[in-house]
C-alpha cells in the first residue's frame, strides 16, 4: 500500500490535535502498520511530552541541513511495547512507530521562524524531501503530521505535503467560524489538487463526564445546557457549509482534558471510552482513506 | 524497428504497429535529429523515404548532408515553399503540396511488404503560415494518403501534448512521441517517451537519449538506470519509478508535483520560482497610469486611481481564471507587471478586457477620477532574483522589454514588442485584424532595435501613432 500522509490541523490551538495524532499513531502501530509521526508544530512543539524521549537530533536540525533523516527519526516502538506489557496483556506490537521531534528551545524555534527567504525555501525543500525519503527508505504505511494551528508558514507547508487533512475543532463559535475561514481560504487550494479533508470534532460538549461516573444517557436532558440534537445539527451544518465530511466526533472527557500529565491514553487505558473513540477513528483511517 | 529507440520506448507486447505519429517537444529537444534518425534507419533497411520540409531555413543541400555518402537511396525531399503560387488560396497551396507528395510516394498498395517512411518537419512552421482549419484538413488528408501507401511517418510539432493545437492534431494520427530537454544542470539531458499509441497497449515511460557528434541518437539501454538519473525539481531527490512532469516539462516525484501545485496555489507563483530556480519564460503585461504623478492631483486621489485600476484588473475574467501558479504579479507603484506563464494570448486578452472596462468606468467617472493607462506587452525569459527585502522577484529580458515598450505609449495605447505580436498574429486570424505594425527598427534604450506593434479596434486601444514614435520619424 502506498504511504498515506495525514495532517492534523486546526484553526486555533487547544483542540486536541497533538493528543489525537499521537494516540492514533500509537494505535496504528499497535495494529501492525509502519507509521512516522512528524512534529510540525514548530512554534509550540509538544509531542515530546507524550513519548518522554531524547532524540539524537531534532527535526529542526534536519530542516536546517544539519542532520540526516535517520538521525532525526526516533523509533518509539519499544515504548509502545512497554505500554502493552504493563497495561494491555502484553499484546505484541507488530507495527513500527518513528517520531521526528521538534525542539522546544526558543532559540531553535527562532531559527526556523526567523529566517531569510532563501533559508525558508531551503527548509521547505528539505521537508518535502523528508517525505520522499520516508516513503522510500522506511516503507511506511502512514505519515502523521502534527501541525501548528492557523494559517502560518509551517502549517501551510505541512498541509501541502499531506494527502489527507483532519481539521480538528471544538463546537464553539470561534472554532466553527475559524474552520469556515480555513475551508474557504486554504483548503480549497489543496483539495482541488486531490487532498481529502475531513472535520474531526473533539471535546464535543454535552457528554462531559468522568469515564467512571454516571453515563450521559442517565443524566436528565433538562440538566444540560446543550442537547445532543443541537450539537448534531451544528456538526451537520458545518459539514454542509465546508463541504467536508465528519470523520469523527469525540466527546469531551474531563479526566483526560484536565489531567496533569500528558500520556498515551489509548495505550495506558485501553478500556477508556476515549480509547474506543480513537479506535473508531483509526478504523475510519484504515477503511475510508 | 519502426521508430528510433523502439525497444526502450515501447513497453507493449507484440509487434510495434506501422504508425503515423506526432513527434512533440520543445525547441532543442531533438525533434529534427530524431526524425533524421528515423529516416536513416529506413535507409538501412531499404525503405522508401520522403522528407517534407516546412522550414525556410533548411535547404535540400543542407538536408542531404545529414546522410552519409554514398547513399544508395537517400530520402526524397519536398518543400512547402517550392510549390506555393501567389494566386492560390491557402487551402489550395496545401492541396498542391499534397499532390507533390503523392507523386513522390511509391505506387505500392496497402499490405505490401515494402514500407515508406515519411517525415513532415514541422507542423509548427505550417501553423504559422496557414489557418488551423487548413492545417488540420491537410494532416487528415496526408494521414489517409500515407495509410494507403503503407507508410510510417513522423509529423513534428513544437510544444506540449496538452496544448490545444497539439492535442487536436494528435487525435488525427495514430499516436504521440514526446521529447523533452532539461538544461538546468551542467549537461543538457534529453529524453523521449511513447506517450500514446492507439493500436497497442503501452505504458509511457521516459527514456534518456543523447545526440552523438555524428548526429545519431543513442538511447539509454536500461530504463531503470535512465529514470533513476532524474532529479525532482521540488525536493531535489532522485526519482526512482514514475516520473511526473508539469507544464514546464521538469521532472517531479508524483507526490511532489501535487505539492508543488498546492504551494503555488496558496503562496502564488513566486515561491515556485524559488523552489524551482532558473529561467522562466513569461508573456508580460506591463501597465501604468498616465499622469499619476501630476502635482495637481492629491495623493489621496492618486491612491484612489491605483485602487480603481487594481480592482478593474482583478475583475477581468482573464486575470481571475489564470491560476496563481501560472502568473507572476509585481506591483510597480503606479501600475503593475503581470507575467503569464502559459499562453501568449493572455496579456493581449487582459489588455482588451481592461480597456473595455476602463471605458465604461471612465464614462461615469469625474475627470479627476478617470483612469488613463498605457500598456506594453512582450514575451521572454526572466530570472528569479531576491530583492533587498529578500522577497522573490523576477528580472530579465521579458519584463524589461515590456516596460520599454509601454514607455513609448500614450494614453490608451496597447503596444506590443515584435516577439509577442508576431506569435499572436501567427496564431489566429482575429489577432491579425487588430495588431498593426507602427514602427520598424525603432531604437530603444542601449541602442536595442525593436519592431513595434499596436493593438486597437473600435472599443480598445489607441489608433494614433505614439508621440515618441512620431517625433523620431
Amino acid at each position: 500500500m502506498a504511504a498515506k500522509s495525514i495532517a492534523f490541523h486546526s484553526y486555533k490551538g487547544g483542540t486536541g490535535k497533538t493528543t489525537i495524532a499521537s494516540n492514533c499513531a500509537a494505535l496504528l502501530a499497535k495494529r501492525g502498520f509502519k507509521v512516522a509521526l512528524l512534529d510540525l508544530d514548530v512554534y509550540a512543539p509538544s509531542l515530546l511530552a507524550y513519548f518522554q524521549r531524547q532524540p539524537k537530533k531534532w527535526l529542526n536540525d534536519y530542516l536546517l541541513g544539519q542532520a540526516e533523516v535517520d538521525e532525526v527519526m526516533t523509533s518509539v516502538t519499544d515504548s509502545i511495547q512497554d505500554y502493552s506489557k504493563q497495561y494491555d496483556n502484553a499484546v505484541e506490537i507488530k507495527g513500527k512507530l518513528w517520531i521526528a521531534f521538534c525542539n522546544v528551545k526558543k532559540e531553535e524555534v527562532y531559527k526556523i521562524e526567523a529566517t531569510t527567504s532563501d533559508s525558508s525555501k531551503s527548509q521547505l525543500r528539505r521537508f518535502i524531501l523528508l517525505r520522499e525519503n520516508l516513503i522510500r527508505d522506511y516503507d511506511l504505511d502512514y505519515i502523521l503530521i502534527d501541525t501548528s494551528p492557523g494559517i502560518r508558514y509551517w502549517s501551510i507547508n505541512a498541509l501541502a505535503v499531506a494527502d489527507t487533512l483532519f481539521l480538528t475543532l471544538k463546537t464553539g463559535d470561534i472554532d466553527v467560524e475559524g474552520t469556515k475561514r480555513l475551508a474557504s481560504e486554504i483548503y480549497g487550494s489543496l483539495t482541488k489538487y486531490g487532498t481529502r479533508s475531513f472535520l474531526l470534532f473533539n471535546r464535543v460538549a454535552g457528554y462531559c463526564l468522568p469515564s467512571h461516573a454516571e453515563t450521559s444517557e442517565s443524566r436528565s436532558q433538562n440538566d444540560r445546557v446543550i442537547d445532543n440534537y443541537e450539537i448534531d445539527n451544528a456538526e451537520n451544518m458545518l459539514s454542509k457549509e465546508t463541504k467536508m465530511d465528519v470523520i469523527s466526533a469525540i466527546p469531551c472527557y474531563c479526566d483526560i482534558q484536565f489531567s496533569r500529565k500528558e500520556f498515551l491514553t489509548a495505550l495506558r487505558y485501553p478500556a477508556h471510552p476515549f480509547t474506543k473513540q480513537l479506535e473508531a477513528l483509526v478504523n475510519a483511517i484504515a477503511t475510508k482513506l | 524497428m519502426f521508430i528510433p529507440g523502439q525497444n526502450q520506448l515501447f513497453s507493449g507486447s507484440g509487434e510495434f504497429p506501422k504508425s503515423i505519429m506526432l513527434l512533440v517537444g520543445p525547441s532543442g529537444s531533438g525533434k529534427t535529429a530524431y526524425s533524421i534518425q528515423f529516416l536513416k534507419e529506413g535507409i538501412s533497411t531499404d525503405d522508401h523515404s520522403l522528407y517534407i520540409n516546412c522550414s525556410q531555413a533548411l535547404t535540400q543541400a543542407r538536408f542531404d548532408s545529414y546522410f552519409p555518402k554514398p547513399t544508395t537511396k537517400g530520402p526524397a525531399f519536398v518543400s512547402l515553399f517550392s510549390g506555393q503560387r501567389p494566386g492560390l488560396s491557402q487551402f489550395e497551396n496545401l492541396s498542391n503540396l499534397l499532390e507533390r507528395i503523392t507523386s513522390l510516394l511509391p505506387q505500392s498498395e496497402q499490405n505490401s511488404e515494402s514500407t515508406t517512411r515519411v517525415v513532415l518537419d514541422s507542423l509548427t512552421d505550417m501553423i504559422a503560415r496557414f489557418p488551423n482549419e487548413a492545417v488540420q484538413k491537410f494532416v487528415a488528408e496526408l494521414y489517409d494518403l500515407l495509410k494507403i501507401h503503407n507508410s510510417i511517418a513522423l509529423f513534428t510539432i513544437a510544444g506540449n501534448p496538452s496544448a490545444p493545437t497539439v492535442d487536436t492534431l494528435g487525435s488525427l494520427v495514430d499516436g504521440i512521441i514526446q521529447l523533452r530537454i532539461d538544461d538546468s544542470g551542467d549537461e543538457v539531458q534529453r529524453s523521449a517517451r511513447l506517450l500514446s499509441l492507439k493500436t497497442a497497449l503501452n505504458t509511457p515511460k521516459w527514456v534518456k537519449f543523447s545526440i552523438k557528434q555524428d548526429g545519431n541518437l543513442q538511447f539509454a539501454q536500461d530504463n531503470k538506470v535512465s529514470r533513476d538519473d532524474f532529479v525532482c525539481k521540488l525536493c531535489n531527490g532522485p526519482i526512482i519509478g514514475t516520473v511526473a512532469t508539469a507544464e514546464s516539462e521538469s521532472p517531479f516525484h508524483p507526490h511532489c508535483l501535487d505539492t508543488y501545485r498546492k504551494l503555488g496555489d496558496i503562496y502564488g507563483s513566486h515561491i515556485l520560482y524559488a523552489l524551482q530556480p532558473g529561467v522562466v519564460n513569461a508573456n508580460f503585461f506591463f501597465i501604468d497610469i498616465v499622469g499619476l504623478s501630476d502635482p495637481l492631483l492629491s495623493v489621496e486621489k492618486q491612491i484612489g486611481k491605483i485602487e480603481d485600476l487594481n480592482a478593474l484588473i482583478g475583475s477581468c475574467d482573464v486575470y481571475s481564471r489564470v491560476p496563481k501558479d501560472k502568473k507572476i504579479v509585481l506591483p510597480t507603484g503606479d501600475g503593475m507587471a503581470i507575467g503569464f506563464l502559459i499562453n501568449p494570448e493572455h496579456p493581449l486578452q487582459l489588455s482588451i478586457q481592461l480597456h473595455r472596462k476602463l471605458f465604461a468606468f471612465n464614462a461615469k467617472a469625474t475627470s479627476d477620477r478617470a483612469v488613463g493607462v498605457r500598456i506594453g506587452l512582450s514575451s521572454g525569459p526572466v530570472f528569479v532574483v531576491s530583492d533587498i527585502n529578500n522577497n522573490q522577484n523576477v528580472w530579465g529580458p521579458g519584463i524589461i522589454l515590456a516596460r520599454r515598450v509601454m514607455d513609448l505609449g500614450d494614453n490608451n495605447h496597447i503596444l506590443l514588442a515584435d516577439n509577442i505580436a508576431e506569435a499572436l498574429m501567427n496564431l489566429k486570424d482575429e489577432y491579425r485584424q487588430v495588431i498593426r505594425p507602427i514602427g520598424m527598427g525603432y531604437k530603444i534604450k542601449h541602442g536595442q532595435q525593436l519592431k513595434l506593434y499596436s493593438a486597437y479596434s473600435k472599443d480598445f486601444g489607441n489608433p494614433s501613432i505614439p508621440t515618441r514614435i512620431s517625433e523620431l520619424s
